[in-house]
């Protein structure tokens, strides 16, 4: 696999920026991360910083409500931008004429969203992501279960206790006065990350960016996240927890405390993930739906998350008449034969991951992302370069230290659902 | 702070050529044709098998059995397991995707160019020597069922799956894809083994392959693995849906609790061979098809109704659906309703302005080249005009043709294609809620279902 070339530079005011050129095709990615999540509200805060990312969206100093999408949208892009607990992330994808509209349209509301903010936007985006709560959470079958896993995962006194998406009255209850704080504090270019990566020439990038961003005023110190970040390496326990009501089919999750992203035990992790999960050759795949018959579905993902502790989680669907005690026993049968696991398993998830991770990084938007990614997790872009060969580098014995250290009954949340109640 | 002034959008800089690949087509003697779009300096290639084996021509008794028949294949073959064929997938990097849709079966994976040639071999194997194993088939069957329950607690699937019906009554497109509990119940390994002998045969199918690859080596290849498949099938007509069926009737299916109401509203559409194409796709831009549409303004920006609103064209073989389809409020539920049907009316009334035609038509040939970026878009393409009908420089032009479209083509077309007395409307919500203020909207006879 070729090297994905990438310049770093660093302006006056702190925003680090990757350059990443590639005219295979005539579009370019223009990707910002700022280093603000979830993790980084306030008890009787929650949701906030994904109801900040909508008000990014209504307009700064000289980009009324509304235009940013008008202008990228006629310029033939896509955009949007996401919260996760760690950061949150703006993108637009465009032809590549177009790069320097991107930059204006970025540049403007990290330096001058707050004169454009009035009650009626907040209003207005506070019932956008109440019904975006309840279109995609409450108003789902198993739709609280994410609520469910990490309070039992993360202690409350941890940031990753509470959802992205926030409680309901902590939304309603937001002030233009928490806006204008968040920005302030937060929203500032020593605390972001712009990565421009496609067809573009590297010097004209430079230039644009020095003259859009340049003059954007330094912010303070980022505060530290709060509560308490620092966390055990194990849950302690297996914690439970069973509903009962209103979804098709029976449910088990099972989560567990691994290391952080940004240690390098996170790796077998993900590894020993892939082997229970990814493709149909999979081990619970096998098991539960192929041989036992006793799943409609399997899956399983580990969360690549940098403070305290990342988690893995695997889930099985029953089937209408199954129980969810076949299922969890089952589940842990597997994941206690994951302390015996065998080479080629390994080098089939390797080969696996290594097709997705390159078809991943053709997109030039994708691209952009892992390399804002690896910026602000590691300060070091470079980073994508190597990501296939920390994963090569896993061994069998690896994973099966892995499965000893963080697989054991000590260190599980279980979530079962099942059908029931009068509904 | 910098002299320049911030007030005015940057001018766009010196745009540069983009070309939609061209396509190489060739075919075997037995009658397989194979396309080839080339795609240099990309370390991924990606594989679509497509067959005339859809959904639309399976009456009511076989409903899912194009479905079930793709989803079998990987069921085993005369070599290997279902386990060993994954494993053997799955040891080169790679996985099959199955999709069957209403049109045809298309089977596509994607790899690594240097495992290409092992790759296809385990394709052909696939799709040439499966064995649909009777008690793996009654597992499929069984999962397929336990889906069917998840989406009768969903309240989207419900309200997509309640319009179809409510909108083509008997029709095939009017029953969930996948089948019903009725149909499925019925299937079995004789059935799917005689719909694969009829359907899966090279005479009417086609290989497309993008990456950096060239025709030659392709079909080498192709001839290796393909060349003693046999057999074809000829094309019949697909559903030709004559009128929407319920017109304007309000349906509100009850959810007892549900915080919010999935809305549905639309009538019969168009197919995809239709003359008015172009100008249907700058009018749903205008209407619902982009996130500065009138209908998304209206219901989201402006009153906080919905996280999204949009509308589309399901452009088939036959005449697919119309519609709007979101998730609001259940206390906006009919405020919703009322805004979503009159920026339908408005925009078939009036019709778009010149800065709308502009700015959809600038978005829609804009966004072209981010259509072909990886080897998979380029193959879906590829496919689409294997499926109707299309010549294979057809991408070369779409952006000319986008460009072409005249607010008066998009004026007629709407007129002729977008018809609010024939519009049927579904919600799925709380009807205790909701029930009184969809009557007060007057719009039509209201029914209430369990």
């Amino acid at each position: 696999m070729a090297s994905i070339p990438v310049e770093q530079i660093t302006l006056d005011n702190g925003l680090r920026v990757n350059l990443s050129p590639d005219s295979n095709t005539p579009i370019v990615a223009v990707n910002l991360w700022y280093g603000v999540g979830s993790r980084n509200e306030r008890p009787g805060k929650t949701g906030f910083a994904h109801l900040f990312e909508h008000m990014m969206f209504e307009g700064s100093l000289n980009i009324p409500k509304g235009v940013h999408w008008e202008l990228v949208e006629r310029a033939g892009g896509s955009m949007n931008a996401s919260t996760w607990f760690d950061r949150t992330n703006y993108f637009e994808t465009l032809p590549s004429h177009h790069l320097e509209l991107a930059l204006w349209l970025e540049s403007d509301r990290m330096g001058w969203m707050l004169p454009a903010i009035t009650q009626e936007k907040l209003d207005n985006q506070r019932n956008v992501v109440i019904n975006e709560k309840r279109q995609r959470y409450d108003n789902q079958p198993y739709g609280d279960w994410g609520e469910k896993i990490q309070a039992m995962v993360y202690p409350k006194s941890h940031p990753y206790h509470h959802t992205v998406i926030g409680s309901m009255e902590d939304i309603e209850g937001s002030t233009l006065e928490d806006v204008s704080d968040f920005f302030k504090t937060f929203y500032v270019p020593n605390n972001a990350v712009l990565t421009v990566c496609g067809d573009f020439d590297p010097a004209t990038g430079r230039k644009l960016i020095q003259k859009h961003f340049g003059d954007i005023p330094k912010g303070g110190a980022i505060p530290e996240i709060p509560g308490e970040p620092n966390l055990a390496r194990l849950i302690g326990e297996t914690k439970r927890e069973h509903v009962e009501g209103d979804v098709p089919l029976p449910r088990v999750i099972m989560a567990f405390r691994i290391p952080s992203y940004t240690e390098h035990g996170f790796y077998p992790a993900d590894v020993a993930s892939s082997i229970l999960g990814s493709g149909r050759s999979s081990r619970l795949y096998d098991s539960l739906v192929r041989k036992k018959r006793i799943a409609k579905d399997v899956a399983s993902f580990v969360f690549p998350l940098t403070t305290g502790a990342g988690m893995l989680m695997v889930w099985a669907t029953g089937l209408p008449d199954g129980s969810v005690d076949d299922l969890e026993s089952v589940l842990s049968e597997e994941i206690e034969k994951m302390s015996s696991v065998r080479d080629e398993e390994i080098s089939r998830v390797i080969a696996l991951t290594e097709t997705s991770f390159i078809r991943q990084i053709e997109q030039v938007g994708e691209r952009a992302d892992l390399l804002s990614m690896f910026s602000q997790f590691f300060d070091d872009p470079n980073r994508l370069n190597s990501e296939v060969e920390r994963l090569c580098s896993v061994s069998s014995r690896d994973v099966e230290t892995f499965t000893s250290d963080f697989l054991g009954e000590d260190n599980r949340a279980v979530l079962t659902y099942m059908p029931g109640g009068d509904s | 702070m910098s002299d320049r002034d911030r007030t005015l959008a940057p001018e766009s800089g010196p745009i540069r050529d983009f070309q939609a690949p061209s396509v190489i087509a060739e075919s075997l003697d037995n009658g397989l044709k194979i396309k080839v779009a080339r795609s240099p300096q990309v370390p991924v290639v990606t594989v679509s098998l497509v067959l005339d084996a859809g959904e639309d021509l399976l009456g009511a008794e076989k409903a899912g059995l194009a479905v079930l028949t793709g989803d079998s294949l990987e069921e085993g073959t005369s070599r290997w397991s279902g386990g060993e064929l994954a494993e053997q997938l799955e040891n080169n990097g790679t996985g099959l995707s199955i999709d069957t849709d209403w049109d045809c079966t298309t089977i596509s994976l994607s790899c690594l160019a240097g495992r290409l040639d092992t790759v296809l071999e385990i394709l052909a194997e696939v799709v040439l020597n499966p064995l649909f194993p009777a008690d793996e088939v009654s597992r499929l069957v069984g999962q397929k069922l336990a889906l069917i329950e998840q989406r009768k607690m969903n309240p989207g699937s419900v309200a997509t799956d309640g319009m179809r019906k409510m909108v083509y009554g008997d029709m095939p497109y009017g029953r969930p894809l996948g089948g019903t509990e009725e149909s499925l119940a019925s299937m079995n390994p004789e059935l799917i083994t005689n719909f694969w002998k009829e359907r899966y045969v090279p005479g009417g199918s086609g290989l497309v392959v993008a990456g950096d690859v060239d025709m030659s080596e392709i079909k080498d290849l192709a001839t290796r693995c393909f060349s003693d498949w046999e057999g074809s099938v000829d094309r019949q007509s697909s559903p030709t849906p004559e009128a929407t069926q319920n017109q304007g009737k309000i349906f509100l299916i009850d959810r007892p609790g549900s915080v919010q109401s999935e809305i549905r509203i639309g009538h019969v559409g168009q197919p995809r061979e239709t003359d008015d194409y172009f100008p249907l796709i700058v009018a749903n831009t205008i209407l619902g098809g982009a996130f500065t549409s009138r209908l998304n303004a209206n219901l989201r920006e402006k009153n906080g109704f919905t996280y999204g609103v949009r509308s589309s064209f399901q452009f088939r073989r036959g005449a697919g659906p119309w519609g709007v389809s979101t998730a609001v409020g259940t206390d906006v539920t009919a405020d919703a309703v009322k805004a979503a049907v009159f920026e339908v009316e408005k925009f078939v009334s009036e019709g778009p302005s010149e800065e709308e035609m502009e700015s959809s038509r600038d978005y829609i040939a804009g966004v072209f080249p981010l259509r072909f970026e990886t080897t998979d878009h380029i193959t879906s393409h590829v496919v689409n005009t294997l499926v109707y009908g299309l010549p294979d420089d057809y991408y070369q032009s779409h952006r000319e043709k986008v460009r072409m479209v005249t607010s008066e083509d998009v004026r007629q077309a709407v007129k002729r294609c977008i018809r609010p007395d024939e519009m049927t409307i579904v919600v799925v919500g709380d009807a205790e809620n909701v029930k009184t203020s969809l009557l007060a909207l007057g719009w039509g006879e209201l029914e209430i279902l369990e």
